[in-house]
């Protein structure tokens, strides 16, 4: 039933789509770079595609939830990310709301 | 860094504002490394150049990429503004462009020199004219909802109302008594004026009454009318006791309604509508061109009007 499949899939997606910017806030309280962010989200569980990930860091930067600060002392430089203070509070608000959802859920099930 | 890589990023930083550009450029390329590494360390691929391309491939299109970082929409009228676009889309085409149409063809009729070009080029200009129109009208309109879109996304312009949903399609009564009505009395009229012309014109030549249609056409022509309006008589009441049209009724019309415009537009054009002593008798009286006038007048109504029924029956499949 491959269309089945195609079904649940689009469901999964549209689930999981909110949950890469809580799982990158959450991830980033120890700084890190792109490409090493991408490898330990995917090896959670959370398969992002490069080209969403990298210009929503920018985005979270721009937005004030992550400073960012170049690294040149390795062998070539990155950019890390960190998440901060705005990124914390924007972080609980979205795990509190996380956790509400799965109550609800836990309720009608 | 080799040129693959050179030409991705420029391609992708090129989208960015300019305080962007130098930043994203060397975090892309940082990553673009990272990612080639990456391969390269797992054993996946041999050679740079294979991992590298694979990576690109992986980032996709340059275009693509360039759009989340701007956030810039990677579409031209998006959800917010589609409904609107394509309401005003059809409203505008519906109405400007049969506008263009006729009055086009109108126009061409009475300043062409019908009798030594026909009216060909008249049908053909103004057809011409009327799909240049429909492609200015989704162009343009397109043009200003793209620009809305980049310079207020996610925003309708017009909002929706209640107001403007349209009638309803009548349920089960799509067939209406009053329109079967107009139109079982608009063919009786019609049958009547025919057979009335001939018996009793109030057209006078010499004193003598002449008749408006040539008389030789009772020998077939105008017989093969009367049969046809009495068909779509017919069809007429078959549509009102089955309460809808269907593909079967609504294609039956269609012939009809095309013989009937087909056969009088042959007629007018070759000339052998009209009676002789009819024109002869609207010359005396001062009309110099009304041969000319009544053929491109009548060419005119009979076109408008069978493609207007056209319309109604697509409108009526549309409401069953």
């Amino acid at each position: 039933m491959t269309d089945d499949d195609g079904v649940l899939a689009g469901h999964l997606q549209e689930l999981r789509r909110g949950t890469v910017v809580v799982a990158a806030l959450a991830s980033l309280r120890t700084p890190g770079y792109g490409y090493a962010l991408l490898e330990s989200l995917a090896r959670t569980g959370f398969e992002v595609d490069a080209n969403t990930l990298y210009p929503l860091l920018r985005r979270l930067e721009k937005q004030g939830l992550l400073t960012a600060e170049w690294n040149t002392e390795e062998s070539r430089p990155r950019k890390f990310y960190r998440t901060s203070t705005a990124g914390e509070d924007v972080l609980a608000a979205l795990r509190a709301d996380w956790r509400a959802l799965d109550a609800s859920i836990t309720d009608l099930a | 860094m080799t040129s693959l890589t050179d030409r991705y990023v420029a391609a992708t930083v090129r989208e960015l504002a300019d305080d962007q550009r130098e930043d994203v450029d060397r975090e892309l390329r940082g990553t673009i490394e990272d990612m080639v590494e990456a391969r390269l360390d797992a054993g996946a691929t041999a050679s740079r150049e294979d991992a590298e391309r694979e990576v690109l491939v992986e980032l996709g299109d340059p275009i693509r990429l360039a759009a989340g970082y701007t956030g810039r929409p990677l579409h031209l009228v998006g959800p917010a503004l589609y409904p609107e676009w394509r309401r005003l889309v059809t409203v505008l085409v519906a109405v400007v462009v049969p506008l263009v149409w006729v009055v086009t063809l109108v126009v061409r009729l009475f300043t062409d020199d019908i009798a030594t070009s026909g009216v060909g080029p008249a049908f053909g200009g103004s057809a011409l004219a009327a799909l240049t129109t429909a492609v200015h009208v989704v162009f343009w309109t397109t043009l200003v909802f793209a620009v809305l879109e980049r310079t207020q996304p996610g925003r309708g312009v017009l909002g929706w109302t209640p107001d403007q949903l349209p009638e309803s399609p009548g349920g089960r009564h799509a067939v209406s008594r009053g329109e079967t009505v107009f139109s079982l009395v608009s063919l009786v009229v019609f049958a009547l004026a025919i057979v009335w012309q001939q018996t009793s014109s109030p057209v006078r030549l010499d004193g003598e009454a002449v008749p408006v249609l040539d008389p030789d056409l009772w020998s077939g022509w105008l017989p093969t009318l009367l049969a046809l309006f009495a068909a779509q008589a017919v069809l007429v009441v078959v549509a009102y006791r089955a309460r809808r049209w269907t593909w079967r009724t609504a294609a039956v019309g269609v012939v009809l309604d095309l013989a009937v415009g087909g056969l009088l537009l042959w007629l007018l054009q070759t000339d052998r509508l009209f009676d002789d002593g009819f024109l002869r008798a609207l010359v005396e009286g001062g009309w110099t061109t009304a041969a000319r006038d009544l053929r491109v007048s009548m060419t005119v109504g009979v076109v408008v009007v069978t493609v207007w029924d056209q319309v109604e029956t697509a409108r009526r499949l549309r409401a069953r």
